[in-house]
């Protein structure tokens, strides 16, 4: 009798633990599920910011050309990157495209440094607010992506919710990252 | 050993001290919906109330809020991370609706900035803004008349209020008039010749005693920033905890 109760005592400690294993787990990949569908969703934010962007380097390009006869070269680099991004199958060969466009886009803003006369343009002058804006925007859309990145990771990586994690295929998420030649984050200036 | 301890001392006032120096710190949010927050002394009281009286009729009729903020430096940081700090740090512009507009502008550094909140990106694109800001601000606050620049940004025929009206469909009514340009002028040129004025008769006279007393006063008096827009928030007081997406333009004037 004495004995038969303690079986069922442990029979009974070790469904309640394996049940309360379960809720722990269910919760985490709920959890799982709802942190990178936020990633997600911040992908697309951000996506929708570069899309203003290629919209408007292409229309500044398009404004300043005609000033800019002998500097050709920056305008093919723009239509490359461009190309890259609208193409770019994968998400790295797209955030690849992104990194050429920034640092093509810098360059740009160099060489119009030496036109002055391009500042006196109310349209130039638009085009580079709205410009300046969009990358402003990028930057915090991307740094609200890498804080939910780093939710997610943290949660992934920790224990217990890392034996589900690896069982479910969530693995760790890649930060956004800019390229290290575009370091010096091209800086608009004006007027 | 007595030197050691001073050293120490020394030291440790540096390693304390250093922190306040080296960083600028986003100024604390206010516990009331404050419209005018002028840190760096650039506006008298007067210019605070009439300036918080627009603002405070724009937030009344259209619930959006726009925020003045001035500061003297803005430390180590960039104008357009302090004020998205600033931005998020206060939430200015209702929670949802995100219906804010920060107007900011570090004085020593001459950056000026207007940052948008996502709700009202679409009323006041950047360019629109970037062009109040070369219409407005370069010219005014080139010759340190910050209020001229301001209210000119605000009640100008293509400014602010007439673009919010526009937006929420509404009539603003406020009775606030455009500074005059001359008079504003007159006492920018003249300013210092008044101060020697008055040095000099605190100088050699006895009765300037009771002006110096007088003056040291109304300067005391000016720092406080306008306390009278504290309505139209939710119960709580404050900002209405809104977001920005880091919209808006600025530069160096």
């Amino acid at each position: 009798m004495n004995q038969k109760g303690s079986i069922l005592g442990v029979l009974l400690v070790i469904v309640g633990v394996v049940a309360l294993l379960g809720i722990v787990l269910a919760g985490s990949y709920n959890s799982f599920v709802k942190l990178s569908q936020e990633i997600d969703q911040q992908y697309a934010v951000i996506e929708s910011k570069l899309q203003r962007r290629y919209d408007l380097i292409p229309n500044l390009a398009e404004t300043v050309k005609g000033h800019m006869a002998h500097e050709q070269e920056v305008f093919g680099q723009i239509a490359e990157a461009r190309a890259k991004m609208a193409g770019g199958a994968t998400t790295d060969e797209r955030l690849d495209g992104m990194n050429q466009m920034e640092s093509a886009l810098s360059r740009l803003l160099v060489v119009m440094e030496n036109y002055p006369q391009l500042k006196a343009q109310e349209s130039v002058n638009n085009l580079m607010v709205e410009l300046a804006g969009t990358e402003n925007r990028i930057s915090v859309e991307r740094d609200n992506y890498n804080g939910f990145v780093q939710k997610y990771n943290t949660k992934v990586k920790s224990f217990p919710a890392v034996l589900m994690a690896s069982m479910f295929g969530y693995d760790e998420r890649p930060y956004f990252k800019a390229d290290p030649r575009a370091g010096e984050a091209p800086e608009i200036k004006f007027p | 050993m007595k030197y050691m301890k001073r050293t120490l001392a020394i030291g440790l006032l540096i390693f304390v001290l250093l922190p306040a120096i080296a960083f600028a710190t986003i100024p604390t949010k206010p516990s009331q919906l404050i419209f005018v927050n002028d840190f760096a002394n650039v506006l008298s009281t007067s210019q605070e109330r009439e300036l918080t009286q627009v603002l405070a009729a724009i937030e009344q009729v259209t619930g959006a809020e726009v925020v003045i903020v001035t500061v003297s430096s803005l430390g180590n940081d960039e104008a357009f991370n302090f004020a998205q700090s600033l931005y998020t740090t206060w939430g200015i512009g209702k929670a949802g609706k995100n219906n804010g507009l920060l107007i900011f502008a570090a004085i020593d550094d001459r950056e000026f900035r207007f940052h948008t909140g996502y709700g009202l990106e679409g009323a006041l694109p950047d360019s629109y803004l970037g062009s109040l800001y070369r219409e407005y601000i370069i010219p005014a606050f080139g010759q340190e008349r910050y209020y001229d620049g301001l209210m000119r940004v605000l009640i100008s025929d293509n400014g602010l209020l007439p673009a919010l009206e526009k937006e929420y469909n509404v009539k603003i009514n406020t009775n606030s008039t455009l500074p005059s340009r001359s008079a504003e002028e007159w006492t920018q040129d003249n300013l210092s010749k008044i101060i020697t004025i008055i040095v000099i008769l605190m100088l050699f006279t006895r009765g300037g005693r009771g002006l110096f007393w007088f003056l040291l006063g109304t300067s005391m008096g000016r720092g406080g920033s306008n306390r009278g827009g504290g309505f139209g928030g939710s119960l709580g007081g404050g900002f209405g905890g809104g977001r920005s997406g880091g919209g808006g333009a600025g530069g160096r004037w």
